[in-house]
């Protein structure tokens, strides 16, 4: 390092930081750094780098340190009162607390600036960045990802393009079908939300259209995508009367369902759950009625998004990585009242 | 409160010192001892703190440990001098190695003979203190005997690696399928067919089938082409495989195929079709393919990824098969070649 900082005509600490991609040196610097320490083939040595590290760290010596849980919901506490949310908090912050470190919620009122939320985050020596999943679209305006670690849970927030972590819902999908159809189902059909489908690539769907052809179902019934955005009386009675209809039409034995409003549509149109209709849900958690299908293990996404988390960290992996990836966690199935065997004829 | 070497200690009744050595895999203690020491840290939910933990290895031996530097990279194919002429296993080696080099781990491939017993090579591999292994796909599948992935961080390329339930690193394939379908659709195609080979995709979990439905689906297409499964591993199954082809052609009049299989190209030649006058064509793998258009899976950057990932891992202590086991996919790129250009 002292040979770079020579050659570059600064001081060493600064070629460490920028080597370290801290905040307080410039782009430009930074970049010039790292090109210099290139051409000379400059290579990190491990043990001194985490000797440094842990020189570094020598924070409060019982923690290494904080990291946030930013909470932007216009009603903070509706976040986790989803149970699979709440899950996922659990998971993380029992993970978090493994390695010495604890998770804090950070509630982002809307009069806050994303500029003052950095401010306030690093006035506290936050440094890693775990996002929630969110309902609204957050608008992170001039806030600088390259001073923090972040990762996200699931793609409800499209931004920043960090990695992701989330549950498998394609297999996940997949797997639930084929077990519905192990169970003795045989007309199965699919409703699940449009945008949510939307949002995760359309998993859901290419999921069903795959099991249906392995499975060999036939008739291979026409999935439903819900439309449920605002949620009003109107809406809701729109659907409602679309899902009669695909009802009436498809008379599936065994549905698949996302929404947490269709059992309640059900039971209005005089559908019982299991005797008329078996329900499962891609979640178990929070469809109402519905205890059957999809075990997202959640703990395990809290515990993962954690941990990947801690990792970025220890390597300084800061800001937006140039591949951001996706890190997916296995769903299992849960046996429940609203989907039980068949008996066999 | 952190669970430390004393507690352990304690709870055993044995010395601080013999815990960190049987942590540290030591031969000084017995192996039974090592593997209840092990066992009750993991109870108690020890975690090294592995800054510690190599600031200890840097006192301990006043000098960098060379060995412990080495992550590896595990190749058992009973013809080793194969797994790296696949072109995309070696743009995997080549990535990792990249990734390897810039946190200060070196990437060394342990060639792992089929002759050899689990224990030996596992014990060569504790000897020159390996703390991680990248297990690069396996064809056809390794006999991986009793070997003992718990004393390793673990990180496999892909679902084709059995045996083993690691973490893995592979490709986005329903996202790159999706991807792919709206870029030909884009380019002005509008029948587009998808050749495909069911035990292939059916090894990664049916994506290319299911994402090339959803894709159509999200472009309002109903009812798109339905995919044409190919077969060529006998020569009958090779000339079904041409048979239906010719039909397939015939009677859906394709304007755009998407290929995932190779003897695609030879049999759509041999009935007289060319590329892209007659049919444009891409692929899904063009390393493979003899295709220019298609989808780059980005092997030296899924390469990258689990060296990064594996490094990561030995940073938090992670060893052995993870109680879940995750995926982590790597997004892919479309590239633009001359089998198919976009229409006017």
């Amino acid at each position: 390092m002292a040979d770079m900082a020579a050659k570059l005509g600064v001081s060493r600490i600064a070629v460490s930081m920028a080597l370290r991609d801290h905040h307080r040196i410039s782009v430009e610097l930074r970049k010039k750094v790292r090109r210099v320490s290139r051409e000379m083939g400059f290579v990190p040595d491990p043990f001194l780098s985490a000797l440094a590290a842990h020189r570094r760290q020598r924070v409060p010596a019982k923690d290494h340190g904080v990291v946030a849980w930013i909470n932007h919901w216009q009603d903070s506490k509706r976040l986790r009162q989803f149970k699979e949310f709440d899950l996922y908090w659990r998971g993380a912050s029992e993970a978090a607390v493994k390695y010495g470190y604890r998770v804090d919620e950070i509630r982002w009122e809307p009069d806050c600036s994303p500029k003052r939320l950095e401010k306030i985050l690093l006035a506290r020596g936050i440094e890693g960045i775990l996002i929630p999943p969110h309902r609204e679209l957050i608008d992170w305006g001039d806030f600088d990802w390259n001073k923090f670690s972040v990762v996200r849970f699931g793609l409800s927030v499209p931004s920043p393009d960090s990695n992701v972590v989330t549950s498998d819902s394609y297999r996940a999908t997949v797997m639930a079908i084929g077990k519905m159809h192990e169970y003795g189902y045989r007309r199965i059909g699919l409703t699940v939300n449009g945008e949510f489908n939307q949002r995760v690539g359309g998993n859901l769907l290419s999921g069903f259209f795959y099991a249906q052809k392995l499975l060999g179902l036939k008739p291979a019934l026409p999935a439903l995508l819900t439309i449920l955005n605002t949620r009003t009386p109107e809406e809701l009675s729109r659907q409602q009367d679309i899902l009669a209809g695909w009802l009436k039409r498809q008379k599936p034995e065994a549905l698949l369902i996302s929404d947490i409003e269709v059992p309640a549509m059900l039971r209005n149109l005089g559908y019982r759950i299991p005797q008329d209709v078996a329900v499962a849900g891609t979640t178990v958690l929070d469809i109402p009625w519905v205890d059957a299908g999809i075990d997202q293990h959640a703990e395990a996404i809290g515990r993962t998004a954690v941990e990947t988390l801690l990792k970025q960290m220890n390597v300084n992996e800061r800001g937006e990585p140039r591949h951001p990836s996706r890190i997916l966690v296995e769903g299992r199935w849960q046996d429940g009242k609203s989907l039980p065997p068949r008996r066999q004829a | 409160m952190r669970i430390t070497l004393k507690d352990i200690a304690a709870k055993v009744g044995v010395t601080k010192t013999s815990v960190s050595l049987a942590l540290r895999n030591s031969p000084a203690i017995s192996l039974a001892m090592r593997e209840k020491i092990r066992r009750v840290a993991d109870e108690m939910g020890y975690a090294a703190d592995p800054i510690l933990q190599s600031l200890a290895e840097y006192r301990r031996t006043g000098a960098i440990h060379k060995a412990q530097s080495v992550i590896v990279w595990l190749n058992h194919w009973s013809q080793p001098e194969q797994l790296r002429r696949h072109h995309e296993f070696e743009q995997y080696w080549r990535g990792a190695k990249l990734a390897a080099k810039r946190l200060g781990y070196r990437l060394e491939e342990f060639i792992w003979s089929a002759d050899y017993p689990a224990k030996q090579a596992e014990q060569m591999l504790l000897d020159r203190g390996v703390l991680g292994l990248l297990i690069p796909p396996h064809k056809p599948e390794a006999d991986w005997g009793g070997f003992d992935w718990s004393k390793f961080s673990l990180m496999r390329f892909g679902m084709s690696v059995r045996g083993v339930d690691a973490n893995l690193v592979t490709g986005d394939h329903q996202r790159a399928m999706v991807m792919a379908v709206s870029k030909i659709h884009e380019y002005g195609y509008r029948r587009i067919g998808l050749i495909y080979n069911q035990a292939h995709d059916r090894s990664m979990g049916g994506n290319h089938y299911g994402g090339f439905f959803w894709a159509h689906k999200r472009l309002g297409i109903d009812q798109p082409i339905p995919p044409l499964e190919s077969e060529a591993k006998t020569p009958e199954l090779a000339a079904r495989t041409k048979r239906d082809l010719k039909s397939w052609l015939k009677k859906y009049q394709p304007d755009a195929i998407l290929t995932a299989a190779p003897e695609a190209l030879i049999f759509l030649r041999e009935l007289g079709y060319r590329v892209p006058q007659d049919v444009a064509v891409a692929s899904t793998s063009p390393y493979d393919i003899s295709v220019d258009a298609g989808i780059d899976q980005c092997p030296n950057v899924i390469g990258q990824i689990a060296a990064e990932m594996l490094i990561k891992q030995i940073s938090l202590n992670e060893r052995g098969e993870p109680a879940d086991p995750c995926r982590i996919l790597v997004e892919s790129r479309w590239l633009d070649g001359k089998s198919l250009p976009p229409r006017h």
